[in-house]
């Protein structure tokens, strides 16, 4: 019982003896050009000496003047003028014993912080969610692959919500499921460096969302003279400009009125009478979740058709 | 015509030893291709040294002078399922840490992993294996790697992965060879 114990108790003294060698730092993320000086400390138990031991960067031995010999057990390299990592999974540092077995390996991402991201739009077609599209920075992602958080706020609640559904609408995009009919989000990007520490914060506000709906639903035509038509949609929870589209029955040739602005219901005039037309009706809303930026046109309305007496 | 007059279970043994044939050599030629990419995405030397690397078995190290080739099966079996388990392992390490964007690479992992798991599973009927057992047991618990041990890892399991494919089609192929009428070999008696 007594032997068990103490083998028991000695486990977690022995395990660190697995690794011939540590490399200091390990996988680090550093920023094109810079320098980096990484020691290699090999278990004074395996009797290797420092001086006996090399490096190398991506499979090439690196020259020896680059190292220095800090003690018995340590060696450090420096490399100067760091360039962007080769691959996506890093560059290999790697310290080898004289044989050249491999000791111990660290992996370098090296590229550039990410920039903050532009165009960031956003969008909902049926004011129940929300879909972002942005794009990375001037630069892109330059080596580094970035990781993007989309944060919004939700109005009268204080609390910071993060979008969950990437890449939905692409490769940098998000999507908010959840009922926002009378919520204000305000977009919020956030692209952490990855792995690394360094990170940069780029914020929206919801006066630079562009938001876009269903067409409308509901669209109805009563006839309100003998040669003119009255089109009235249903009044709409935001506001909202409009535009209107007809065309009689055997044409595929559609007239657009495009200066209703924000009225829901708009005169026709100068109809044939006894001619079946088709009317459609586009919305583009404005102040919606508090935007200030034109939106985007809402596909149109399924037709109405209608036509005026003869 | 000799086929022709073999009993269901046999013929059905018949096939079942010569799908599994396909499967494995199916498997070595899909890990070759897929450890070209994989050296070159995670920057590594094909003839880098793995000694170093422990928890992925080795067709190298079994004794197989004093094996049956079912036994021998049996220790495939084995193999395999552990290699499901790292090869699961290396495609989230993938996934998460090491080419996140790389998702064709993901998915060549990925069918690589389901055609060791219907191997897996051949073999388990071949040899007359009780699965639910060892679906209990899970799979072996490893973690705490740097990024650099998972790609050194990572390499290592393509790299026996296939030879463990090619053993496996000759340990067939001699026991289809010497045991042609027979049903199940019996090679489950190895397992831990």
């Amino acid at each position: 019982m007594i032997t068990f114990l103490f083998l028991w108790l000695c486990l977690p003294l022995v395990e660190p003896l697995a690794y011939p060698a540590v490399i200091t730092p390990q996988d680090p993320t550093l920023v094109i050009g810079s320098s980096l000086t990484a020691t290699c400390s090999v278990n004074s138990d395996l009797h290797l000496k420092a001086g006996d031991l090399y490096w190398t960067l991506n499979g090439r031995r690196l020259p020896p003047e680059s190292y220095k010999v800090l003690n018995g057990t340590t060696l450090s390299v420096t490399l100067a003028n760091l360039n962007g990592s080769r691959q996506q999974s890093g560059d290999n540092l790697v310290c080898h014993s004289r044989d050249g077995s491999i000791l111990a390996g660290s992996c370098l991402y090296v590229g550039l912080p990410p920039e903050k991201p532009v165009n960031i739009t956003c969008w909902s077609k049926n004011m129940k969610d929300l879909t972002c599209k942005w794009a990375p920075g001037t630069e892109g992602e330059t080596y580094l692959h970035t990781n993007y958080t989309l944060k919004y706020k939700l109005r009268w609640y204080g609390r910071d919500n993060t979008c969950q559904e990437y890449r939905t609408a692409g490769q940098y995009s998000c999507h908010i499921p959840k009922d926002l009919a009378l919520l204000t989000p305000y977009g919020h990007a956030r692209s952490p460096l990855y792995p690394g520490p360094l990170m940069h914060l780029c914020s929206v506000t919801s006066s630079l969302l562009t938001v876009t709906t269903d067409p409308p639903a509901d669209v109805t035509v009563s006839r309100v003279g003998d040669l003119e038509d009255q089109l009235s949609g249903r009044r709409f929870l935001f506001q909202a400009k409009y535009q209107i589209q007809y065309r009689v029955e055997d044409s595929s040739e559609w007239k657009v009125v495009d200066d209703v602005g924000n009225q829901t219901s708009c005169r026709l005039a100068g109809l044939r009478p006894g001619t079946v037309y088709f009317v459609q009706v586009r919305c583009n809303p404005f102040g919606i979740y508090g935007s200030k930026k034109a939106g985007i046109w809402s596909d149109w309305s399924n037709p109405t058709a209608a036509s005026p007496p003869r | 015509m000799a086929s022709a007059e073999q009993n269901p279970v046999t013929l059905h043994h018949h096939k079942l030893y010569n799908r599994t044939i396909l499967l494995a050599r199916k498997i070595h030629g899909d890990v070759a291709s897929l450890l070209e990419s994989y050296v070159e995405k995670q920057g590594l030397d094909r003839t880098i040294c793995l000694d170093s690397v422990d928890g992925v078995p080795s067709a190298a190290t079994q004794p197989e002078g004093e094996m049956t080739a079912a036994e021998r099966l049996g220790a495939g079996l084995q193999a395999y399922r552990a290699f499901q388990a790292l090869l699961g392992e290396v495609l989230e390490e993938q996934r998460t840490h090491l080419t996140p964007l790389d998702t064709d690479f993901h998915a060549s992992i990925h069918s690589v992993l389901l055609q060791v798991q219907a191997l897996a599973r051949q073999l388990e009927e071949l040899l007359g294996c009780d699965r639910l057992a060892w679906e209990a047991a899970g799979p072996p618990a490893l973690g705490g790697l740097s990024l650099f041990q998972m790609k050194l890892r990572g390499l290592k399991v393509l790299q026996e992965l296939a030879h463990w494919a090619v053993r496996t089609v000759r340990d067939l192929h001699q026991v289809a060879t010497h045991s042609p009428g027979s049903g199940p070999a019996r090679g489950c008696q190895v397992q831990a």
